[in-house]
């Protein structure tokens, strides 16, 4: 059992104390005298015949009824809870729990979240606000709640792996306001916000301290291979040290996959920057940590998932012109294979072949335009130009393939289906047309089966707090459509560092912070600072002082009831 | 806990009943200066009922006796003593004298012994006893037949009717041996009694007359008696000023010894006005009631002097018969 407002000794002091009175005033119960009166039965009749209580008849004792209403009006009035409106002497405080990835240590959160709770019990209610620092900052306790409402809100609190957000809310809170910010977090963070924020009056709550050292990997990043391998990529990793002691290569223990990952090529480009040559980009987590850990685990290790840059598997059908498979030939990013086998399709109208993503070559006869785009009603409406892109099709020139067809070209939306599909007239791809014989055909092959074959988006980096970036239509592919869904017009924003899915595609977030790890190990240039006691305001005093009236007044009544001045 | 209470409780039903022996043991109330005190006064009725002994009452009966009464022509076996000779001088014919025949009266003595009587202190029961001892003496006195009826949930015959002053002895035992006890059921004994077959003479009711049906049920029941009827309501001061009891002050709960709970009550001003309403009512119901029916009503204040109050009542020659 669990009580949400006090602790179990308050609770029990406050059953003692319960009992204690409720034992008084049992004592000082009316004790009724019995006395014997043969007249008993005509006192008994005179009590039906005059009841005590009428609603009728003059009104008597005022002032006894004065006496009541005043005892009434204090109790109505203390429990109303009586504030100003007006803002509150010296500014509001504002009390700013850190829980970023700089307390998840040595239970310095758990510390700091105590602290908390007993520092704000010590302001009055209007006058302060809970803050936690997370990367919403979300709001704990509203000026006014009742503190008893901390502690359950707290329950569930626990840092997070992500960079401290206290420099950035310090910096969007509202200025106009005077306040005084109680700090609960990291003394690194709390250092820098004093110098950054001097105008401010920042004190601090509980400041967990830096550890000695610290190591940590502060950059993981994925970029296509330098040496031209299509299906490799070249991986960057920071490390920094806070004994400015040069990491080296050994350092670093990697994992790809299952497997320990053993990289082509490690080079160091210097400032502890290592870059990982062509590692396999068969869209598998990499895993790089620091072979000897410290104090500061977080960051520590770090993972990225490496795009998936495998070869496309094709198959081509019957009737297709060898135009095509020549240019799937050429290109090293495809590989034929036999139907079963295939992600997408190159096919003639009217072949088999549905259920897969498919370039299908059309009559001109029977489909008035050029090309026919499809896809899936999820994917949303995507404009025609974009299409283009993704299609490769911007490098056609639209009027020499016009007027070597004889006909106008055009591109149009098909009716939206289960699976993506691309329809182009066949005899584009004829030996003897222009489009055939021009550089744009491969590229169009090429980029048509690959955005057909959905690949997976090239995400460069994926940091904890920061938005994710798909740098796909910088590689040359199709923009993800789930994660363009996501962000609504907005970026997708990484919260924690983890496992995170987006669109259904698993990504793998990193802190990769550096200012987290530098301060995680960053001394204290800066005076110890003092705590600060808020001072009590008059108007807090309201509260209790209506209760002691109350009761005061009370003990006013029952002396005069005891004196037989008052009935 | 459960122990102690229990402890405080038989202790204070041992108290409470310690209370009513003394109420009738601790009483020194056969007094002869009493008996002498009442020795000039009588009882009597202006017409008793025939059919009972030689004494002193007068009756609507024939024969022998003291006063005349009237004529009559002689008949074969009257007494010759009786015919009056002048008138047969005179008339030529014979008559005899006719003479009012006296006899006893039956006095019938309800006392009250219900535990209101003893309730509070001195006991309205000590009073109540001397008073009835002292009508009893009264009746003897004039050879008239005294029986005792001792009432409280019931009503009993303690002593059947005895008569002549030389049977004062067995009424002072049977009122000595008088056991409070009970509720008041007065309205219950009358109307009991009604239905006794007895010899119509006075009943003297001495109580206080709180009965748990009500006064207006009490002289309802009295209505329906043929005895003459003498009423002595024992009362004390504070029934009609209660500020005569300190006590009466606040949170009291009022008994009466007969209820066991009582009666809570908060005494304020309102209360003790409307509580006077309702002996003020209730003594008019008694002096109402005897007033038209031609019955005696006799108020004997149990704090004071009763040989004191009696003589002023036979003094003021208030019996109505």
């Amino acid at each position: 059992m669990s009580f949400v407002s006090w602790s179990t000794a308050t609770v029990a002091l406050g059953v003692l104390a319960i009992t204690a009175m409720l034992f008084a005033l049992q004592r000082l119960r009316v004790q009724r005298r019995r006395l014997g009166l043969a007249a008993a039965p005509l006192w008994s009749q005179a009590a039906r015949a005059a009841p005590p209580r009428v609603l009728g008849g003059p009104f008597r004792r005022p002032l006894s009824f004065l006496l009541a209403l005043v005892i009434a009006l204090v109790l109505w009035l203390a429990a109303s809870r009586p504030e100003p409106t007006a803002p509150p002497v010296g500014g509001v405080h504002l009390f700013y729990l850190d829980a970023s990835a700089l307390m998840t240590g040595g239970g310095a959160f758990a510390r700091a979240r105590t602290d908390l709770a007993r520092q704000v019990a010590a302001v009055p209610p209007r006058a302060r606000r809970v803050v936690l620092g997370d990367l919403s900052g979300t709001t704990l306790l509203e000026a006014g709640e009742d503190v008893a409402l901390l502690p359950a809100r707290l329950d569930g609190v626990r840092p997070g792996i992500y960079p401290s957000a206290f420099s950035r809310w310090m910096a969007q809170r509202d200025l106009a306001t005077p306040a005084t910010v109680h700090y609960f977090g990291h003394r690194a963070v709390f250092d820098a916000a004093a110098r950054a924020h001097g105008d401010v009056r920042l004190v601090p709550g509980f400041l967990v301290d830096p550890v000695a050292v610290n190591r940590g990997i502060v950059e993981l990043g994925v970029s296509p291979a330098a040496s031209g391998a299509w299906d490799r990529a070249d991986v960057l990793v920071t490390v920094t040290d806070s004994t400015a002691r040069a990491p080296k290569a050994d350092d670093l223990r990697l994992r790809l996959g299952d497997a320990a990952a053993v990289p082509a090529r490690v080079e160091a480009t210097g400032d502890g920057r290592f870059v990982l040559r062509d590692v396999p980009a068969t869209g598998e987590v990499l895993e790089v940590a620091l072979r000897h850990g410290d104090n500061f685990t977080v960051d520590d290790q770090a993972t990225i998932r490496i795009p998936d840059r495998r070869p496309v598997r094709v198959a081509i059908g019957t009737g297709v012109p060898a135009t095509i498979e020549r240019a799937l030939r050429l290109d090293p990013a495809f590989r034929i294979v036999a139907p079963a086998a295939a992600q997408v399709v190159v096919r003639v109208a009217g072949a088999s072949g549905d259920r897969l993503p498919s370039l299908i070559l059309t009559d001109p006869v029977a489909e008035p335009a050029t090309f026919v785009v499809t896809s899936p009603a999820d994917e949303g409406d995507v404009a025609l130009a974009d299409r283009m892109d993704a299609l490769g099709l911007r490098g056609i020139d639209a009027a020499v393939l016009a007027d070597d067809l004889g006909r106008t070209v055009a591109l149009r939306e098909g009716t939206p289906s289960a699976v993506r599909s691309v329809h182009a007239w066949r005899s584009l791809f004829d030996e003897r047309t222009a489009f055939a014989r021009s550089p744009a055909l491969p590229l169009f092959v090429s980029q048509t089966l690959r955005w057909l074959a959905v690949p997976m988006p090239w995400i460069p980096y994926a940091k904890a707090g920061a938005p994710i970036v798909d740098q796909s239509a910088l590689y040359g592919l199709a923009e993800d459509p789930g994660l363009r869904g996501q962000g609504l017009g907005d970026d997708v924003y990484l919260s924690e560092a983890g496992r995170m899915e987006i669109a259904g595609r698993e990504v793998r977030v990193a802190l990769a912070d550096r200012e987290t790890s530098r301060m995680a190990a960053a001394r204290s240039t800066a005076a110890s600072p003092t705590r600060d006691t808020p001072g009590v305001d008059l108007i807090d005093l309201l509260f209790p002082g209506l209760l002691l009236l109350a009761f005061a007044l009370l003990a006013l009544e029952w002396r005069l009831f005891q004196r037989g001045w008052m009935p | 806990m459960i122990t102690r209470w229990m402890q405080r409780r038989s202790a204070a039903k041992a108290a409470q009943t310690s209370i009513t022996d003394d109420a009738v043991a601790g009483d020194d109330w056969l007094d002869p200066a009493f008996l002498a005190g009442l020795e000039r006064f009588s009882l009597r009725i202006a017409e008793a009922q025939k059919g009972g002994r030689l004494a002193d009452q007068r009756t609507p009966a024939r024969g022998q006796g003291a006063d005349f009464a009237d004529f009559r022509s002689y008949t074969a076996g009257d007494d010759l003593r009786t015919i009056d000779w002048n008138l047969y001088r005179r008339l030529g014919k014979l008559f005899v004298r006719v003479f009012e025949e006296r006899q006893d009266l039956p006095v019938y003595l309800m006392i009250d012994v219900s535990r209101s009587m003893v309730v509070e202190t001195p006991p309205r029961l000590h009073a109540a006893r001397r008073v009835a001892l002292g009508l009893a003496a009264v009746a003897l006195r004039q050879h008239d037949a005294v029986t005792l009826l001792p009432f409280s949930d019931g009503v009993a015959v303690t002593q059947r009717a005895v008569s002549g002053k030389a049977n004062i002895a067995l009424v002072v035992q049977a009122l000595s041996t008088l056991r409070p006890g009970g509720r008041t059921g007065l309205t219950a004994a009358i109307r009991r009694l009604g239905t006794m077959r007895i010899r119509r003479g006075l009943l003297v009711i001495v109580s206080d007359f709180f009965d748990e049906d009500g006064i207006e049920a009490t002289v309802s029941a009295l209505r329906g008696l043929r005895h003459r009827l003498l009423l002595v309501q024992m009362t004390k001061a504070h029934d009609g000023d209660p500020t005569l009891v300190p006590a009466l002050v606040g949170d009291v709960t009022l008994h009466d010894g007969e209820v066991e709970a009582g009666v809570p009550l908060t005494i304020t001003p309102t209360l003790t006005k409307s509580y006077l309403r309702e002996w003020r009512a209730f003594n008019r119901h008694l002096t109402d009631f005897a007033d038209g029916a031609a019955v005696g009503l006799l108020r004997i204040d149990g704090d004071g002097d009763v040989l004191e109050q009696m003589t002023s009542f036979f003094a003021r020659g208030q019996l109505p018969w």
